[in-house]
Protein backbone atom coordinates (compact mmCIF):
# COMPACT_ATOMS: atom_id res chain seq x y z
CA UNK A 1 0.00 0.00 0.00
CA UNK A 2 2.78 2.28 0.91
CA UNK A 3 4.46 1.54 -2.57
CA UNK A 4 1.04 2.31 -4.17
CA UNK A 5 1.24 5.75 -2.78
CA UNK A 6 4.61 6.18 -3.00
CA UNK A 7 4.91 5.91 -6.91
CA UNK A 8 1.21 6.46 -7.74
CA UNK A 9 2.57 6.24 -11.41
CA UNK A 10 3.79 2.71 -11.07
CA UNK A 11 -0.20 1.98 -9.31
CA UNK A 12 -1.05 3.81 -12.83
CA UNK A 13 0.44 1.92 -15.58
CA UNK A 14 -0.25 -1.17 -13.71
CA UNK A 15 -3.76 -0.23 -13.14
CA UNK A 16 -4.04 0.48 -17.42
CA UNK A 17 -1.47 -2.70 -18.13
CA UNK A 18 -4.34 -4.82 -16.37
CA UNK A 19 -7.34 -3.42 -17.69
CA UNK A 20 -6.12 -3.17 -21.17
CA UNK A 21 -5.71 -7.24 -21.08
CA UNK A 22 -8.99 -7.57 -19.27
CA UNK A 23 -10.40 -5.42 -22.48
CA UNK A 24 -8.55 -7.21 -25.12
CA UNK A 25 -9.89 -10.47 -23.36
CA UNK A 26 -13.49 -9.24 -23.63
CA UNK A 27 -13.45 -6.83 -26.75
CA UNK A 28 -10.62 -8.43 -29.26
CA UNK A 29 -11.31 -8.25 -32.51
CA UNK A 30 -8.12 -10.38 -32.95
CA UNK A 31 -8.86 -13.74 -35.66
CA UNK A 32 -7.75 -16.98 -35.37
CA UNK A 33 -5.95 -19.09 -37.73
CA UNK A 34 -4.71 -23.04 -38.45
CA UNK A 35 -2.03 -22.14 -35.80
CA UNK A 36 -3.30 -19.78 -33.20
CA UNK A 37 -6.78 -19.06 -31.66
CA UNK A 38 -7.75 -15.58 -30.68
CA UNK A 39 -7.66 -17.10 -27.17
CA UNK A 40 -3.98 -18.64 -27.46
CA UNK A 41 -2.57 -15.26 -29.09
CA UNK A 42 -3.84 -13.14 -25.77
CA UNK A 43 -2.35 -15.98 -23.37
CA UNK A 44 1.01 -15.59 -25.56
CA UNK A 45 0.25 -11.98 -24.49
CA UNK A 46 -0.13 -11.77 -20.93
CA UNK A 47 2.22 -15.14 -20.33
CA UNK A 48 4.83 -12.69 -22.01
CA UNK A 49 3.88 -9.71 -19.50
CA UNK A 50 3.89 -11.80 -16.20
CA UNK A 51 7.37 -13.81 -17.12
CA UNK A 52 8.83 -10.52 -18.00
CA UNK A 53 7.48 -8.92 -14.57
CA UNK A 54 9.10 -12.29 -13.23
CA UNK A 55 12.57 -12.28 -15.19
CA UNK A 56 12.99 -8.29 -14.19
CA UNK A 57 12.49 -9.27 -10.40
CA UNK A 58 15.10 -12.19 -10.14
CA UNK A 59 17.47 -10.06 -12.33
CA UNK A 60 17.24 -6.77 -9.92
CA UNK A 61 17.82 -9.34 -7.30
CA UNK A 62 20.61 -11.28 -9.14
CA UNK A 63 22.09 -7.73 -10.04
CA UNK A 64 22.05 -8.39 -13.71
CA UNK A 65 19.96 -7.33 -16.98
CA UNK A 66 16.97 -9.56 -17.66
CA UNK A 67 18.62 -10.16 -21.27
CA UNK A 68 20.38 -12.77 -19.17
CA UNK A 69 17.65 -14.98 -18.76
CA UNK A 70 15.62 -14.65 -21.26
CA UNK A 71 18.01 -14.31 -24.94
CA UNK A 72 19.37 -17.56 -23.80
CA UNK A 73 15.99 -19.41 -22.72
CA UNK A 74 14.77 -18.54 -25.76
CA UNK A 75 17.65 -19.28 -27.99
CA UNK A 76 17.66 -22.40 -26.64
CA UNK A 77 14.26 -23.87 -26.21
CA UNK A 78 12.42 -22.41 -28.60
CA UNK A 79 12.58 -22.07 -32.60
CA UNK A 80 11.99 -18.39 -32.64
CA UNK A 81 14.14 -16.45 -35.12
CA UNK A 82 17.53 -15.54 -33.46
CA UNK A 83 17.56 -11.83 -34.82
CA UNK A 84 13.84 -11.62 -33.22
CA UNK A 85 14.67 -12.94 -30.27
CA UNK A 86 18.00 -11.25 -29.41
CA UNK A 87 16.15 -7.45 -30.67
CA UNK A 88 13.60 -8.62 -28.42
CA UNK A 89 16.33 -9.44 -25.80
CA UNK A 90 17.80 -5.96 -25.54
CA UNK A 91 14.34 -4.82 -24.86
CA UNK A 92 14.12 -7.08 -21.78
CA UNK A 93 17.89 -5.93 -21.30
CA UNK A 94 17.16 -2.63 -21.11
CA UNK A 95 13.76 -1.15 -19.98
CA UNK A 96 14.18 -2.26 -16.09
CA UNK A 97 17.49 -0.37 -16.28
CA UNK A 98 16.00 2.50 -18.28
CA UNK A 99 13.15 2.86 -15.21
CA UNK A 100 15.87 2.56 -12.51
CA UNK A 101 17.38 5.15 -13.79
CA UNK A 102 15.53 8.07 -12.10
CA UNK A 103 15.42 6.52 -8.86
CA UNK A 104 19.29 5.86 -8.73
CA UNK A 105 20.56 9.10 -10.11
CA UNK A 106 18.00 10.84 -7.11
CA UNK A 107 19.34 8.91 -4.65
CA UNK A 108 22.99 9.89 -5.64
CA UNK A 109 23.95 6.12 -6.42
CA UNK A 110 24.52 6.08 -9.86
CA UNK A 111 28.01 8.31 -10.46
CA UNK A 112 27.17 10.22 -13.79
CA UNK A 113 31.37 10.55 -14.74
CA UNK A 114 32.10 7.30 -14.42
CA UNK A 115 28.86 6.37 -16.99
CA UNK A 116 29.35 8.81 -18.87
CA UNK A 117 33.44 7.83 -19.49
CA UNK A 118 32.33 4.17 -19.70
CA UNK A 119 29.24 4.81 -22.23
CA UNK A 120 31.23 5.62 -25.05
CA UNK A 121 33.06 2.37 -25.41
CA UNK A 122 29.96 0.28 -24.19
CA UNK A 123 28.05 2.45 -27.41
CA UNK A 124 30.83 1.95 -29.70
CA UNK A 125 30.73 -1.75 -29.17
CA UNK A 126 27.15 -2.46 -29.16
CA UNK A 127 26.68 -0.98 -32.24
CA UNK A 128 28.91 -2.83 -33.84
CA UNK A 129 27.62 -6.05 -32.38
CA UNK A 130 23.91 -5.48 -33.32
CA UNK A 131 24.83 -4.49 -36.72
CA UNK A 132 27.16 -7.52 -36.96
CA UNK A 133 24.76 -9.80 -35.64
CA UNK A 134 22.33 -8.43 -38.60
CA UNK A 135 24.33 -9.33 -41.44
CA UNK A 136 25.54 -12.50 -39.85
CA UNK A 137 21.46 -12.88 -39.95
CA UNK A 138 21.17 -12.03 -43.54
CA UNK A 139 23.88 -13.53 -45.16
CA UNK A 140 24.57 -17.08 -42.98
CA UNK A 141 20.92 -18.58 -42.37
CA UNK A 142 20.55 -21.39 -40.73
CA UNK A 143 24.25 -21.95 -40.57
CA UNK A 144 24.49 -18.85 -38.39
CA UNK A 145 21.96 -19.12 -35.99
CA UNK A 146 23.80 -22.58 -35.38
CA UNK A 147 27.10 -20.76 -34.82
CA UNK A 148 25.86 -18.15 -32.56
CA UNK A 149 23.81 -20.87 -30.43
CA UNK A 150 27.25 -22.35 -29.92
CA UNK A 151 28.98 -19.67 -29.25
CA UNK A 152 26.37 -18.78 -26.85
CA UNK A 153 26.56 -21.44 -25.14
CA UNK A 154 30.36 -20.85 -24.55
CA UNK A 155 29.58 -17.07 -23.14
CA UNK A 156 27.22 -18.38 -20.74
CA UNK A 157 29.34 -20.81 -19.26
CA UNK A 158 32.20 -18.09 -19.00
CA UNK A 159 29.18 -15.97 -17.59
CA UNK A 160 28.21 -18.89 -14.96
CA UNK A 161 32.23 -19.19 -13.84
CA UNK A 162 31.43 -15.42 -12.90
CA UNK A 163 28.56 -16.21 -10.96
CA UNK A 164 30.35 -18.91 -9.25
CA UNK A 165 33.23 -17.41 -7.99
CA UNK A 166 31.05 -14.11 -7.78
CA UNK A 167 32.01 -13.72 -4.04
CA UNK A 168 35.15 -12.55 -4.87
CA UNK A 169 33.70 -8.61 -4.99
CA UNK A 170 34.96 -6.19 -2.77
CA UNK A 171 32.48 -3.88 -1.02
CA UNK A 172 34.69 -0.82 -0.75
CA UNK A 173 37.67 -1.42 -2.85
CA UNK A 174 41.00 0.29 -1.42
CA UNK A 175 44.49 0.29 -2.09
CA UNK A 176 44.78 0.55 -5.29
CA UNK A 177 46.46 3.36 -7.16
CA UNK A 178 45.07 5.16 -9.69
CA UNK A 179 46.41 5.33 -13.30
CA UNK A 180 47.05 8.09 -15.45
CA UNK A 181 43.85 8.34 -17.28
CA UNK A 182 41.71 7.82 -13.76
CA UNK A 183 43.79 10.93 -12.48
CA UNK A 184 43.34 13.13 -15.45
CA UNK A 185 39.84 12.48 -15.84
CA UNK A 186 39.85 13.24 -12.33
CA UNK A 187 37.35 9.81 -11.41
CA UNK A 188 36.81 10.23 -7.74
CA UNK A 189 33.75 11.04 -5.47
CA UNK A 190 31.80 10.52 -2.12
CA UNK A 191 28.71 9.46 -1.71
CA UNK A 192 26.81 8.64 1.71
CA UNK A 193 26.40 4.95 2.80
CA UNK A 194 23.39 4.41 4.56
CA UNK A 195 24.68 1.10 6.51
CA UNK A 196 27.62 2.84 8.01
CA UNK A 197 25.98 6.41 8.44
CA UNK A 198 29.24 8.00 7.08
CA UNK A 199 30.77 9.13 3.72
CA UNK A 200 32.84 7.25 1.61
CA UNK A 201 35.09 8.67 -0.89
CA UNK A 202 36.50 6.65 -3.70
CA UNK A 203 39.12 6.78 -6.66
CA UNK A 204 38.84 4.89 -9.96
CA UNK A 205 41.54 3.11 -10.91
CA UNK A 206 42.71 1.45 -14.52
CA UNK A 207 40.37 3.71 -16.29
CA UNK A 208 42.08 2.88 -19.61
CA UNK A 209 41.80 -1.21 -19.14
CA UNK A 210 38.24 -0.39 -18.32
CA UNK A 211 37.70 1.38 -20.91
CA UNK A 212 38.56 -0.99 -23.16
CA UNK A 213 37.23 -3.70 -21.41
CA UNK A 214 33.60 -2.10 -22.17
CA UNK A 215 34.33 -2.06 -26.30
CA UNK A 216 34.42 -5.92 -25.97
CA UNK A 217 31.23 -6.00 -23.28
CA UNK A 218 29.34 -3.79 -25.66
CA UNK A 219 30.20 -6.24 -28.78
CA UNK A 220 29.30 -9.02 -26.88
CA UNK A 221 25.99 -7.43 -25.52
CA UNK A 222 24.81 -6.12 -28.86
CA UNK A 223 25.56 -9.14 -30.57
CA UNK A 224 23.82 -11.96 -28.79
CA UNK A 225 21.13 -9.48 -27.24
CA UNK A 226 22.35 -10.09 -23.63
CA UNK A 227 22.55 -6.93 -22.44
CA UNK A 228 25.88 -6.55 -20.22
CA UNK A 229 24.66 -6.97 -17.06
CA UNK A 230 26.77 -9.94 -16.61
CA UNK A 231 29.93 -7.93 -16.64
CA UNK A 232 29.48 -4.53 -15.79
CA UNK A 233 29.49 -4.71 -12.29
CA UNK A 234 32.42 -6.89 -12.68
CA UNK A 235 34.62 -4.66 -14.34
CA UNK A 236 33.57 -1.36 -12.21
CA UNK A 237 34.03 -3.27 -9.28
CA UNK A 238 36.76 -5.39 -9.95
CA UNK A 239 39.03 -3.76 -12.30
CA UNK A 240 38.03 -0.07 -11.80
CA UNK A 241 37.78 -0.26 -8.22
CA UNK A 242 34.51 1.85 -7.63
CA UNK A 243 32.20 0.22 -4.33
CA UNK A 244 30.02 -2.50 -5.11
CA UNK A 245 27.20 -0.40 -4.28
CA UNK A 246 28.07 2.38 -7.00
CA UNK A 247 28.66 -0.14 -9.83
CA UNK A 248 25.64 -1.88 -9.19
CA UNK A 249 23.46 1.73 -9.29
CA UNK A 250 26.07 2.80 -12.45
CA UNK A 251 25.85 -0.35 -14.31
CA UNK A 252 21.95 -0.67 -14.29
CA UNK A 253 22.23 3.14 -15.65
CA UNK A 254 25.46 2.26 -18.37
CA UNK A 255 23.42 -0.43 -19.39
CA UNK A 256 20.56 0.97 -20.60
CA UNK A 257 22.72 3.02 -22.53
CA UNK A 258 24.87 0.60 -24.20
CA UNK A 259 21.36 -1.14 -25.07
CA UNK A 260 19.55 1.72 -26.07
CA UNK A 261 22.50 1.78 -28.74
CA UNK A 262 22.61 -1.97 -30.12
CA UNK A 263 19.00 -2.04 -30.17
CA UNK A 264 18.62 0.64 -33.20
CA UNK A 265 19.94 -1.57 -36.28
CA UNK A 266 17.39 -4.05 -34.81
CA UNK A 267 14.65 -1.55 -34.82
CA UNK A 268 15.53 -0.24 -38.33
CA UNK A 269 16.00 -3.63 -39.67
CA UNK A 270 12.13 -4.58 -38.70
CA UNK A 271 13.85 -7.32 -36.30
CA UNK A 272 11.71 -5.81 -33.57
CA UNK A 273 8.11 -6.99 -33.99
CA UNK A 274 6.27 -4.61 -31.49
CA UNK A 275 3.45 -6.25 -30.28
CA UNK A 276 5.36 -9.19 -29.49
CA UNK A 277 8.24 -7.10 -27.91
CA UNK A 278 5.53 -4.89 -26.15
CA UNK A 279 4.77 -7.39 -23.06
CA UNK A 280 7.99 -8.04 -22.70
CA UNK A 281 8.85 -4.38 -22.25
CA UNK A 282 5.73 -3.56 -19.95
CA UNK A 283 6.92 -6.43 -17.67
CA UNK A 284 10.29 -5.15 -17.19
CA UNK A 285 9.03 -1.56 -16.44
CA UNK A 286 6.62 -3.17 -13.25
CA UNK A 287 9.34 -5.77 -12.25
CA UNK A 288 12.38 -3.10 -12.49
CA UNK A 289 10.29 -1.06 -10.23
CA UNK A 290 8.76 -3.56 -7.81
CA UNK A 291 12.01 -5.26 -7.80
CA UNK A 292 13.92 -1.99 -7.07
CA UNK A 293 11.70 -1.14 -4.18
CA UNK A 294 10.08 -4.11 -2.41
CA UNK A 295 12.41 -7.02 -3.00
CA UNK A 296 15.88 -5.43 -2.11
CA UNK A 297 16.10 -7.30 1.15
CA UNK A 298 15.39 -10.41 -0.06
CA UNK A 299 18.28 -12.74 0.16
CA UNK A 300 20.06 -13.05 -2.82
CA UNK A 301 22.06 -16.57 -2.12
CA UNK A 302 18.86 -17.99 -3.38
CA UNK A 303 18.18 -16.20 -7.05
CA UNK A 304 22.39 -16.73 -7.23
CA UNK A 305 21.90 -20.25 -7.08
CA UNK A 306 18.59 -20.43 -9.24
CA UNK A 307 20.39 -18.59 -11.91
CA UNK A 308 23.57 -20.39 -12.15
CA UNK A 309 21.64 -23.31 -12.53
CA UNK A 310 19.69 -21.97 -15.08
CA UNK A 311 22.70 -20.90 -17.04
CA UNK A 312 24.30 -24.45 -17.11
CA UNK A 313 20.66 -25.68 -18.34
CA UNK A 314 20.72 -23.51 -20.94
CA UNK A 315 24.05 -23.20 -22.06
CA UNK A 316 24.07 -27.30 -21.83
CA UNK A 317 20.72 -26.97 -24.74
CA UNK A 318 22.51 -24.28 -26.51
CA UNK A 319 25.71 -25.92 -27.37
CA UNK A 320 23.88 -29.20 -28.21
CA UNK A 321 21.80 -27.40 -30.38
CA UNK A 322 24.58 -25.67 -31.85
CA UNK A 323 26.34 -28.97 -32.63
CA UNK A 324 23.30 -30.41 -33.77
CA UNK A 325 22.55 -27.92 -36.79
CA UNK A 326 26.50 -27.50 -37.89
CA UNK A 327 27.04 -31.55 -37.95
CA UNK A 328 23.13 -32.72 -38.99
CA UNK A 329 23.33 -35.02 -35.68
CA UNK A 330 20.89 -35.51 -33.15
CA UNK A 331 21.89 -35.36 -29.74
CA UNK A 332 19.24 -36.20 -26.72
CA UNK A 333 19.85 -34.01 -24.68
CA UNK A 334 17.09 -32.13 -22.31
CA UNK B 1 23.16 13.90 9.88
CA UNK B 2 25.08 16.26 8.32
CA UNK B 3 27.28 14.37 6.26
CA UNK B 4 24.37 12.65 4.37
CA UNK B 5 23.08 16.49 3.67
CA UNK B 6 26.40 17.79 2.34
CA UNK B 7 26.37 15.06 -0.53
CA UNK B 8 24.10 16.62 -3.38
CA UNK B 9 23.37 14.69 -6.50
CA UNK B 10 25.34 16.22 -9.58
CA UNK B 11 22.35 18.46 -11.63
CA UNK B 12 23.54 16.53 -14.81
CA UNK B 13 22.80 13.38 -13.19
CA UNK B 14 19.34 13.92 -11.78
CA UNK B 15 18.55 15.35 -15.03
CA UNK B 16 19.26 12.76 -17.09
CA UNK B 17 17.27 10.20 -14.56
CA UNK B 18 14.34 11.95 -14.11
CA UNK B 19 14.45 12.70 -18.26
CA UNK B 20 15.01 8.96 -18.87
CA UNK B 21 12.46 7.80 -16.11
CA UNK B 22 9.52 10.06 -17.44
CA UNK B 23 9.93 9.32 -20.93
CA UNK B 24 10.22 5.67 -19.88
CA UNK B 25 7.19 5.55 -17.96
CA UNK B 26 5.12 7.86 -20.77
CA UNK B 27 6.26 5.20 -23.37
CA UNK B 28 4.84 2.38 -21.44
CA UNK B 29 1.42 3.67 -21.27
CA UNK B 30 1.94 4.62 -24.99
CA UNK B 31 2.97 0.54 -25.56
CA UNK B 32 -0.13 -0.10 -23.63
CA UNK B 33 -2.46 1.34 -25.76
CA UNK B 34 -1.11 0.87 -28.96
CA UNK B 35 -1.54 -3.12 -27.99
CA UNK B 36 -4.87 -2.51 -26.62
CA UNK B 37 -5.77 -0.70 -29.75
CA UNK B 38 -4.58 -3.57 -31.86
CA UNK B 39 -6.50 -6.34 -30.33
CA UNK B 40 -9.92 -4.41 -30.03
CA UNK B 41 -10.01 -2.63 -32.90
CA UNK B 42 -9.34 -3.61 -36.87
CA UNK B 43 -6.98 -0.30 -37.07
CA UNK B 44 -3.47 -2.50 -37.20
CA UNK B 45 -0.73 -2.02 -39.84
CA UNK B 46 -0.78 -5.80 -40.05
CA UNK B 47 -2.80 -7.99 -37.53
CA UNK B 48 -1.71 -9.50 -34.87
CA UNK B 49 -2.56 -12.48 -35.70
CA UNK B 50 0.26 -12.80 -38.83
CA UNK B 51 2.79 -11.16 -36.58
CA UNK B 52 2.41 -13.75 -33.27
CA UNK B 53 1.81 -16.36 -35.51
CA UNK B 54 4.55 -16.05 -37.87
CA UNK B 55 7.21 -15.45 -35.01
CA UNK B 56 5.68 -18.41 -33.53
CA UNK B 57 6.35 -20.30 -36.91
CA UNK B 58 10.42 -19.72 -36.75
CA UNK B 59 9.77 -17.13 -39.84
CA UNK B 60 12.72 -14.82 -40.27
CA UNK B 61 12.66 -11.20 -40.36
CA UNK B 62 12.61 -11.08 -44.21
CA UNK B 63 10.16 -13.70 -44.42
CA UNK B 64 7.77 -12.16 -42.13
CA UNK B 65 7.79 -8.33 -43.59
CA UNK B 66 8.22 -9.62 -47.27
CA UNK B 67 4.96 -11.31 -48.22
CA UNK B 68 3.08 -7.97 -46.73
CA UNK B 69 5.50 -5.37 -47.69
CA UNK B 70 7.62 -6.70 -50.60
CA UNK B 71 10.64 -5.98 -48.87
CA UNK B 72 12.59 -5.67 -45.51
CA UNK B 73 11.23 -1.89 -43.84
CA UNK B 74 15.33 -0.69 -43.32
CA UNK B 75 13.98 2.48 -41.30
CA UNK B 76 11.15 3.62 -38.89
CA UNK B 77 8.24 1.91 -40.73
CA UNK B 78 5.37 3.18 -37.44
CA UNK B 79 6.30 6.66 -38.26
CA UNK B 80 3.94 6.44 -41.45
CA UNK B 81 0.85 4.34 -40.05
CA UNK B 82 0.76 6.16 -36.34
CA UNK B 83 -3.17 5.68 -36.34
CA UNK B 84 -3.05 1.49 -36.14
CA UNK B 85 -2.17 -0.46 -32.98
CA UNK B 86 0.65 -2.07 -33.96
CA UNK B 87 2.30 1.40 -35.22
CA UNK B 88 1.67 2.88 -32.02
CA UNK B 89 2.92 0.45 -29.86
CA UNK B 90 6.25 0.49 -31.85
CA UNK B 91 5.96 4.26 -31.31
CA UNK B 92 6.13 3.69 -27.61
CA UNK B 93 8.72 0.82 -27.47
CA UNK B 94 10.60 4.02 -29.99
CA UNK B 95 10.05 6.47 -27.90
CA UNK B 96 11.44 4.93 -24.61
CA UNK B 97 14.44 3.69 -26.37
CA UNK B 98 15.00 7.51 -27.72
CA UNK B 99 15.13 8.90 -24.33
CA UNK B 100 18.45 7.97 -23.82
CA UNK B 101 19.98 10.67 -26.59
CA UNK B 102 17.91 13.20 -25.51
CA UNK B 103 18.82 12.68 -21.46
CA UNK B 104 22.50 12.66 -22.56
CA UNK B 105 22.13 15.77 -24.53
CA UNK B 106 20.52 18.07 -21.64
CA UNK B 107 22.77 16.30 -18.94
CA UNK B 108 26.12 17.11 -21.71
CA UNK B 109 24.16 20.60 -21.79
CA UNK B 110 24.38 21.14 -18.18
CA UNK B 111 27.93 19.71 -17.84
CA UNK B 112 28.86 22.40 -20.22
CA UNK B 113 27.93 25.15 -18.25
CA UNK B 114 29.53 23.85 -15.55
CA UNK B 115 33.01 23.74 -17.01
CA UNK B 116 33.01 20.12 -17.09
CA UNK B 117 34.19 20.02 -20.95
CA UNK B 118 35.21 16.81 -21.14
CA UNK B 119 32.26 14.82 -19.72
CA UNK B 120 30.43 17.06 -21.75
CA UNK B 121 32.20 15.90 -24.52
CA UNK B 122 31.79 12.43 -23.98
CA UNK B 123 27.78 12.91 -23.06
CA UNK B 124 27.59 14.45 -26.99
CA UNK B 125 29.69 11.70 -28.33
CA UNK B 126 27.55 8.86 -26.84
CA UNK B 127 24.47 10.87 -27.89
CA UNK B 128 25.71 10.95 -31.44
CA UNK B 129 26.70 7.69 -31.25
CA UNK B 130 23.17 6.35 -30.59
CA UNK B 131 21.94 8.85 -32.86
CA UNK B 132 23.82 7.62 -35.77
CA UNK B 133 22.45 4.17 -35.28
CA UNK B 134 19.19 5.31 -34.54
CA UNK B 135 18.87 6.56 -38.45
CA UNK B 136 20.54 4.12 -39.42
CA UNK B 137 23.78 5.71 -40.71
CA UNK B 138 25.35 2.40 -39.92
CA UNK B 139 25.39 0.12 -42.65
CA UNK B 140 22.55 -2.84 -42.75
CA UNK B 141 21.92 -5.22 -45.38
CA UNK B 142 19.32 -4.83 -47.63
Amino acid sequence: MRLATRIPELTLLIAVIVIGYVVTAIFSQVEGNEVLSPSSIWLVTVGSFLMSTAIAVIAVIAGVGGGVLYTPVMLAFTSIDTLIIRATGLVVAMFSGLISTGPFMRRGLADIKIILFCSVPYVIGATAGGTMAIFMSANMGATGDAILRLLLGVVLLFVAFLFITGGASYEYPQGKKPDWLSKLLNLKSTYFEESLQKLVEYQISKALLGFTLFLIVGLVAGFFGLGGGWAAVPVLNLVMATPLKIAAASSGVLLAIGNATAIWPYIVYGALIALFAAPWMLGQVVGGILGAYVLVKVRAGFVRYFLIAFLLLSCIKLISRGIEELMGIDIPVL
Amino acid sequence: MTDKTQIKPPLSGLAYGQIVYWITMASSFIAMIGSVIANVTKANFITPTYWITAIWQGKSTAEIWEPVTGSLPVGHWYLNCLATGDGITALGISIGVFSVILAMVVAGIILFKEKQILFGALAFIAAAITTASMLALTPLPS
